[in-house]
């Protein structure tokens, strides 16, 4: 019984809010009064009140009288009329009277004052007592579940009540033959005459697909059918319990349209997010998150603002930023829309160029307290491991290479490889079974009047590389209110502290390479259990093998501490009858807190005497507020239109600084004021502000038409005056086909048939600041501080500007339990904001150094086309079973129309090893965006009696190893003389890979069977390639102390002629290991992404606990993926979001399996 | 009535609420630079310019100091060797013949990337000084900067020039910013280049009677001393002779007394430096990183770093004569006692297993030492010692070539036995190329120089001393007499002796892959 307490409990509440909101309206009327006479004192039969008139009047003067105020909303008396005369007998009597047969009461409230109110519930006084009570419960038809908050109300009447939150009712209702109205949005309603009956259960199904649904568009929300943009949308549903800790991570197949790559298996970090494939060529192509209002930006290189990332990436060469939206809990998010075209887009204007996804958290629902709690423990496995050498291969190895590599002898301790053990296994050592769990309880609820929503969570995750951790704390708030008649007010505020630690990864020396790498004879620990290396035992040599990955991981620390509290306050009026304001102030602070800590040690040869401490505190402050009028109006047949204006005004600043000291005593305090050696010091700060007016009409006809338009215009800090503002207008139409009458004789076939096109212009600006000017950068010289040139200025620069054509179409099917979505794009990015790329020659080295920054140009041209799909099915509700389904598929070509001549019609990309840095992706006019560029391979020089009659490679002459260290021979890598001069060179680089998939899919389906439920997501990508750069490190064969792929021993020697590797050649540069097709795979996959059983606990069990629903369940992350790549993981990503440096496994942190065990539980 | 009034009123509040944010438009726009100087608002006082230059002498030229110049200077020319991954290759004239694609060593692109830094901020000053001066700023302080401006983007060049040959002249890197296929230019027309920026920097350039200016800025006889080694190398031997005697007669310049002092950081700006690059040594790129790859271990630097990468060959070690003075400031031979490295402990012993790269001996010169030895002074990868690009001996030994070559014996002579007698060594009586060329290497071994006198002689004499350079290793201990040395000897063809273009540049410049054009401009 405890609905009845709490609907006491809110009752009394929203009675007095009541109260005092009406206080003033009430009072205003009082005297709006003419005197009536109250002279009378007659106190027995006299008429004090005829019959007939005015309730309202009726207590006006009673008010005068008896020197009391009854407070009561105004339209609550009208057309109530005083149905006898009455004779004054005393105020109570009076009010008992009057309000007899009522379906008003009163009640006193002060000294003098009295309140009057609807009836909620007929208590035996109204016109119409009820005759007859029905009760019963409310439940979901798929899957039995109780529904609370459900209205139920008297056809015709306003009788009614809500479920609670067992999804249990009980209502007076005046007649037997009344029939009750079952509604919830999202839901069916259902009407069910009574009949005499006194127990009514009720199941509720969803409207299929929800069309109904609202769908948070930019400034606003919508009726998913009006919606005439381009947009996906994410529910709660599909996302809830798959174990992910980051929201980007969590998208991936999720939304056709959307493709997600992870750019490391490492707790906490950054994923690619691309919407209708790549737009931007450098730089940032992440799409704009708004979370409840708030923009954050996708960019993990916070390029637009401090372009300082949170951790230092060891020198640029490691792949390991961490997600800007990690802060969030995915068990707050109510649901993810996606933006992705210019007519949907463009109302975000200058920031919505790469997309925008809108993320909406939960918020109380009023009349329905819960406590919710999730918990989830989890284990997390490597999936793989690579054959690597064991000692003894390794060992022939060593012999064999140590007699063609120059300079070389076999060692002594390799003599007899047969009696070696296996030595060192380092990926195990690495790769660990690591445990993660997560906690998160929430509390929600609300009235009418106001809803709360207060949750907290915690994460805790180590990574299954061994000193990779990510722990988070979140709490999430939002309260909306109903401040008075025509004012609502509402704040969120999303708190988080995020600790990583980050051991250097994705980088060719980096811990999964070296993993690889390192030697078997070397050991992890010595006898004494401290860390060993190479070198460091008798019979190695002094130089050679590499640092002890799991050393270095466990004792070089590099924590990232990130706190962030990001929040939104709004006020909203309703002005004027359907014209609304609303202003809304939103903030994102950050602190990042940074400290890399190398202390002294002695592994092998491996040595450091002086321990460091690098600090960095940065700071970012973030505020936007924006101002907008909502006009609503619907004219006679439907026409509707909600035309939106407003204003916006932003500003992102950021401070940090570093230090670092040098000279530690001790290697566990890490303070700077323990450091031997003075500190250097760094910092740097700046701003940018922008500034936005905007416009949107939306117009909707009989349902059946929409048309949306919008205009909106920024102006940017980041741009020279002249070229500030853009300018980005968007319009699209949608036309409901089945609405139309002739479609009638279609219902069976088809129910649903929508038509839209859209066209807009988005912009970009996410560029660094001042780029328009010229600056100076201070750097140290040995005379003291000096002044370089910092970049070539450009002040022509402007907004880059993408426009977007749109067409879709939805159907829907058998009863619109199949629902299809087709939506083809093309979408072209014009003036593109890219830094030219210029020779050496013109820029130099790298910016520290003195080199140039080259200028930021508006200058060429890019093309992305594409298909988004999506088909949901679902069963018809039958008792026991259900079933629904998503498939989700995502094609894009991307294409360069034209780059500037100045760029000489290629960007290029390198990859670095630390020794070599080689061309690896090419971009140029005509083709799509970073594919790989190299030499084809035709095979390895076999034959000894055709070799000089092939074309001569590299100027090198074709010798034996015996006479030339440096020329080409058997055993060599033969690559193809593509255009036939003769001679294999630089000419004869081509295209041997694209990163970009063909499509990329989710498939979605959840089954329920009672009280089981079962959901099986896979998800994948088709037709992409990948330069696998760690095969060619563990397959190099060039120099000795490396370890080697097992059937790296299969290389060719005059005695093994059939062998698949080429001969060993010393030298990281020496030609077989050119970047060439030899390392390019297919990085096609299908993965198993998640798999989840379920229980929900029998009702009946769980009530006397007072538990509304217990859900237990297992999943398995990763289970299984089907692929032919021999890497770890095929969803390799991009380095640093960098979309020119896709698909490019340079060591990338390996995904991991996931098997976890959960508890959700609703009180 | 009166609520619609309210309703109205709320209405135009809101409303003036939009209006009052919405004219804050282009003041709020105007944001301005927080950590960093606008190049507008700079260079208005002396102080300013004088200091203009500054930079020219630190952090463009890191990659260059970094490994790239021993890389070249010695490991190519077989005073070092080294199997690091990213300079073997040098050792072994294995790097990607020229004009068969570019060269995708990291070192290289380092190398190349670092010195046309030096001719980017170089053009910067020489194209904006001009125009942005401050009228407080005196003609004096302009010229000299221009000049120094003028004379480090001449030695940027011939270095260029002497490595790759056929290059690109940028005067100012903004004008190609839009069309960057710039023709690559022949190589006599890159020196008339050079020429001119050394002769307008001797015009302008400060003349001092003693020493570098201002505490380690070039002067006109800087530009002078430079301008003679460049006359050398184009092999106009009466002109080399000619500017290397004014110099020498102006005394603006001394040999230091003792070799060893020549690489300690408290002689940074001795009176024999006539140009060197001027470290602060605070953080990596700003110092001197040498001796983190020379040192023999990080016992010697105590920062964790000394990787002793770079190993002398044998070839080397057996160059020098008994006595020579300059082999221990050089190499770290078994046994050696250094007492200014570890001071605290009384000085440093070289093991005796000691063995670098194979070579049974270690690399000594610019290793300087813990910061304790050096005052407190630098950090990890990061020294204060000066790199030397030129000095007083180098002027001398220019001297006596171009006597030599000039028929001048005396003068040889004479040129040549002050560099032998500060070495410790017994004057010559008559003078050969080889005893110069000779003299050179071990005066500058491991200075970064050696290569460029090998590229610039008779290239088939230059070949025929390469192949004969044991460039090899020692056995693994224990040692034997006479040692077992497992060989390695290379034998460069012509096209050798000038590098690779890195790859970046010839994908980007299709000049690169077309013959060199005359230059006019």
């Amino acid at each position: 019984m405890i609905n009845v307490r709490l609907y006491k409990k809110s009752l009394k509440y929203s009675f007095i809010l009541f109260m005092i909101i009406c206080s003033q309206t009430a009072f205003g009327q009082t005297n709006d009064h003419s005197l009536m006479s109250f002279t009378q004192q007659n106190k027995d039969t006299a008429t004090y009140i005829q019959a007939h008139t005015q309730l309202k009047k009726a207590l006006a003067r009673i008010e005068k009288k008896y020197n009391v105020v009854f407070l009561y909303k105004s339209d609550l008396l009208k057309h109530q009329k005083v149905a006898h005369a009455l004779p004054d007998e005393g105020l109570s009597n009076l009010l008992k009277d009057l309000f007899k047969s009522r379906n008003l009461s009163y009640k006193r409230i002060g000294s003098r004052t009295y309140g009057i109110i609807k009836k909620k519930k007929s208590r035996g006084t109204g016109q119409k007592a009820p005759v007859h009570q029905v009760q019963g419960t409310v439940t979901q038809a798929s899957n039995g579940k109780p529904l609370p908050a459900v209205n139920v109300v008297v056809q015709g009447t306003s009788t009614g009540t809500t479920t609670d939150k067992n999804g249990h009712y009980s209502l007076g209702i005046p007649s037997e033959q009344d029939t009750l109205v079952f509604s919830y949005i999202g839901y069916k309603t259902k009407k069910v005459p009574v009949r005499g009956r006194s127990t009514i259960n009720v199941k509720m199904k969803t409207t299929m697909f929800s069309s109904k649904q609202l769908v948070v568009i930019g400034y606003g929300s919508q009726q998913q059918e009006n919606v005439n943009g381009a947009v996906s949308t994410v529910s709660s549903k599909q996302i809830k319990n798959i174990p992910e800790v980051s929201v980007t991570n969590l998208l991936q197949g999720q939304a056709a349209g959307v493709t997600v790559t992870h750019n490391s298996g490492m707790p906490g970090a950054a994923s690619s997010v691309h919407i209708r494939g790549i737009t931007s060529i450098n730089g940032n192509n992440q799409p704009l998150y708004i979370i409840d209002g708030v923009p954050v930006s996708g960019d993990a290189n916070n390029t637009a603002t401090s372009g300082q990332p949170v951790a230092p990436n060891y020198g640029g060469h490691g792949n390991d930023t961490v997600s800007p939206l990690s802060q969030l809990d995915p068990n707050d998010i109510k649901s993810i829309t996606v933006l992705k075209d210019a007519s949907a887009e463009a109302i975000y204007g200058s920031r919505g160029a790469n997309g925008v996804v809108l993320i909406t958290t939960k918020k109380g629902q009023a009349g329905q307290s819960h406590v919710s709690y999730n918990g989830t423990v989890s284990e997390q496995e490597p999936v793989k491991y690579i054959n690597m050498m064991n000692l003894r291969q390794y060992a022939r190895l060593q012999n064999a290479l140590a007699n063609v590599l120059p300079g070389r002898q076999p060692r002594e301790i390799f003599s007899r490889p047969s009696i070696l053990g296996n030595g060192t296994n380092w990926q195990k050592s690495l790769y660990r079974h690591a445990l993660k769990q997560s906690h998160h309880l929430a509390f929600s609820g609300g009235n009418k009047d106001i809803n709360y929503y207060i949750a907290g969570g915690y994460s805790n995750q180590n990574g299954i590389v061994i000193g990779s951790k990510y722990k988070r704390y979140t709490i999430n708030t939002k309260i909306n209110a109903q401040v008075n008649k025509w004012l609502k007010a509402g704040v969120n505020l999303n708190g988080s502290t995020e600790n990583d630690n980050l051991p250097i990864n994705g980088s060719y020396n980096g811990a999964v390479n070296l993993g690889l790498l390192e030697s078997p004879e070397v050991p992890v620990y010595k006898t004494d259990g401290s860390f060993a290396g190479p070198g460091g035992q008798s019979g190695q040599p002094s130089y050679g093998g590499f640092i002890n990955p799991i050393a270095r991981a466990l004792s070089i620390t590099n924590t990232v501490q990130r706190n962030k509290l990001l929040g939104n306050l709004y006020a909203k009026a309703n002005l004027l009858p359907g014209l609304t304001f609303k202003s809304s102030f939103s903030g994102n602070i950050r602190y990042v807190n940074d400290d890399v800590f190398t202390p002294t040690y002695k592994w092998g040869r491996f040595t450091n005497n002086q321990a460091t401490s690098q600090k960095r505190r940065q700071k970012f402050d973030y505020w936007d507020w924006k101002n907008y009028f909502t006009y609503k109006h619907t004219f006679p047949a439907e026409n509707q239109i909600t035309w939106l204006v407003g204003q916006e005004a932003q500003r992102s600043s950021w401070e940090g600084v570093s230090a670092t000291g040098v000279g530690y005593q001790l290697n566990s305090i890490h303070s700077l004021s323990l450091a031997s050696t003075p500190s250097t010091i760094g910092g740097f700060k700046g701003d940018y502000t922008m500034a936005s007016y905007y416009t949107r009409l939306i117009y909707s006809f009989e349902q059946k038409y929409g048309l949306t338009a919008s205009f909106r215009t920024d102006g940017s800090s980041k741009f020279d005056q002249g070229h500030r503002w853009g300018y980005f207008p968007a319009v699209a139409a949608h036309w409901d086909m089945y609405k139309e009458p002739w479609m009638k004789g279609f219902d069976n076939v088809v129910n649903r048939l929508t038509l839209k096109a859209g066209y807009g212009i988005t912009g970009n600006q996410d560029i660094g600041n001042f780029l328009y000017t010229s600056t100076l950068r201070p750097i140290q010289t040995g005379f003291g501080t000096s002044f370089a040139m910092n970049n070539i200025s450009n002040p022509e620069l402007t907004w880059e500007r993408q426009k977007q054509l749109n067409l879709g179409v939805n159907f829907g099917f058998l009863n619109d339990r199949l629902n299809a979505n087709v939506e083809v794009y093309n979408k072209v990015s014009d003036n593109f904001l890219f830094a030219l790329p210029l020779p050496n020659f013109l820029k130099g080295g790298p910016g520290y150094q003195g080199g140039l920054a080259p200028p930021t140009v508006n200058l060429g041209k890019m093309r992305n086309r594409g298909i988004d799909v999506t088909i949901e099915y679902q069963t018809q509700n039958s008792k026991n079973f259900s079933w629904d389904s998503k498939l989700t598929f995502t094609h894009y070509n991307n294409k360069v129309l034209s780059l500037s001549s100045a760029a000489s019609g290629t960007i290029t990309e390198t990859i670095d090893n630390g020794y070599t840095s080689a061309t690896i992706t090419k971009t140029v006019q005509g083709g799509p965006i970073g594919r790989f560029y190299g030499y084809k391979v035709k095979g390895l020089f076999r034959d000894s009696t055709t070799i000089r009659q092939q074309p001569k490679q590299f100027g090198l002459g074709f010798a034996p190893p015996s006479v030339s260290a440096d020329s080409v021979w058997l055993g060599d890598v033969q690559y193809k003389d593509l255009n036939h001069d003769g001679v294999i060179n630089s000419k004869d680089k081509t295209y041997i890979g694209n990163p970009n998939p063909l499509f990329t899919y989710g498939f979605h389906n959840n089954f329920n069977y009672k009280n089981i439920s079962l959901s099986i997501f896979i998800q994948g990508s088709y037709g992409n390639d990948i330069y696998n750069f760690t095969r060619r490190e563990i397959t190099s064969l060039n120099s000795l102390y490396r370890n080697q792929l097992a059937s790296a021993s299969d290389f060719y020697t005059a005695k093994n002629t059939n062998a698949k590797y080429p001969r060993p050649k010393a030298g990281q540069a020496n030609q077989n290991l050119k970047v060439s097709s030899r390392f390019v795979e297919n990085g096609s996959y299908l993965r198993i992404k998640n798999v989840q059983l379920g229980y929900t606990l029998p009702k009946k069990l769980t009530q006397q606990f007072d538990v509304s629903s217990l859900k237990i369940y297992g999943s398995v992350t990763n289970l299984h993926t089907f692929t032919s790549y021999s890497g770890y993981t095929p969803d390799i990503g991009s380095k640093n979001q960098n979309a020119l440096k896709a698909g490019i496994d340079n060591g990338r942190y390996p995904d991991a399996r996931v098997l976890t065990l959960g508890l959700n539980v609703d009180f | 009535m009166y609520s619609f009034t309210r309703r109205l009123l709320r209405f135009f509040l809101a409303l003036t609420l939009v209006m009052s944010l919405a004219s804050c438009g282009n003041n709020f726009l105007s944001t301005q630079p927080q950590d960093t100087v606008s190049a507008n608002n700079f260079f208005k006082t002396n102080k300013q310019v004088e200091n203009s230059t500054d930079i020219l002498y630190g952090s463009p030229w890191f990659q260059f100091n970094d490994k790239f110049s021993w890389a070249v200077g010695d490991i190519m020319s077989g005073n070092g060797r080294s199997w690091s991954g990213d300079v073997t290759n040098y050792g072994s004239f294995s790097l990607t013949d020229r004009g068969q694609g570019g060269s995708t060593n990291t070192v290289l692109t380092h190398g190349w990337q670092s010195l046309w830094t030096v001719v980017a901020q170089a053009n910067s000053l020489i194209n904006n000084l001009p125009n942005r001066v401050g009228s407080g700023v005196s003609k004096a302080t302009l010229d000299h900067a221009l000049g120094e401006a003028h004379v480090m983007r001449a030695l940027a060049y011939f270095y260029l020039v002497r490595l790759w040959g056929p290059i690109p002249i940028i005067k100012n890197n903004l004008k190609h910013v839009y069309d960057t296929q710039v023709p690559r230019y022949k190589v006599s027309d890159i020196y008339k280049f050079i020429v001119s920026d050394l002769t307008y920097g001797i015009n302008n350039c400060k003349k001092e009677a003693s020493g570098l200016y201002n505490g380690g800025h070039v002067t006109s006889g800087s530009a002078k001393s430079l301008l003679s080694k460049v006359y050398l190398t184009m092999g106009d031997y009466k002109k080399a002779q000619q500017l290397s005697q004014q110099v020498i007669d102006s005394g603006e310049f001394h040999l230091l007394p003792s070799y060893a002092n020549l690489f300690k950081t408290s002689y940074n700006n001795n009176i024999e430096t006539i140009i060197a690059l001027q470290w602060a040594g605070t953080s990596y790129g700003n110092g001197n990183s040498n001796e983190a790859y020379f040192a023999y271990n990080s016992t010697i630097t105590g920062l964790g770093t000394g990787w002793a990468e770079l190993g002398p060959t044998i070839s080397l070690q057996n160059a020098y004569k008994k006595g020579d003075k300059r082999e221990k400031p050089t190499i770290m031979l078994p046994g050696a006692h250094y007492s200014e490295i570890l001071k605290s402990k009384g000085g440093y012993t070289v093991p005796n297993n000691v063995s670098a790269q194979g070579t049974d001996a270690a690399t000594k010169k610019y290793v300087v030492g813990t910061p304790a030895d050096n005052n407190g002074q630098g950090t990890s990868m990061s020294r204060n010692n000066n790199t030397y690009m030129l000095r007083y001996a180098d002027v001398l030994l220019v001297n006596s070539e171009a006597a030599f070559r000039n028929g001048d014996q005396a003068q040889a002579l004479k040129s040549i036995n002050k560099v032998r007698e500060r070495a410790g060594l017994s004057d010559l009586q008559s003078v050969t190329l080889d005893d110069i060329l000779h003299c050179r290497r071990l005066e500058f071994a491991d200075e970064s120089k050696y290569w460029y006198t090998l590229a610039r002689i008779n290239r088939q004499k230059a070949i025929n001393m390469i192949s004969n350079q044991e460039r090899g290793t020692y056995a693994n201990a224990p040692k034997q007499q006479p040692p077992t040395i497992y060989s390695e000897k290379y034998t460069p063809s012509s096209s050798k002796f000038l590098l690779p273009y890195p790859e970046e540049d010839v994908t980007k410049d299709p000049y690169f892959s077309k013959a060199p054009q005359s230059y006019s401009k």
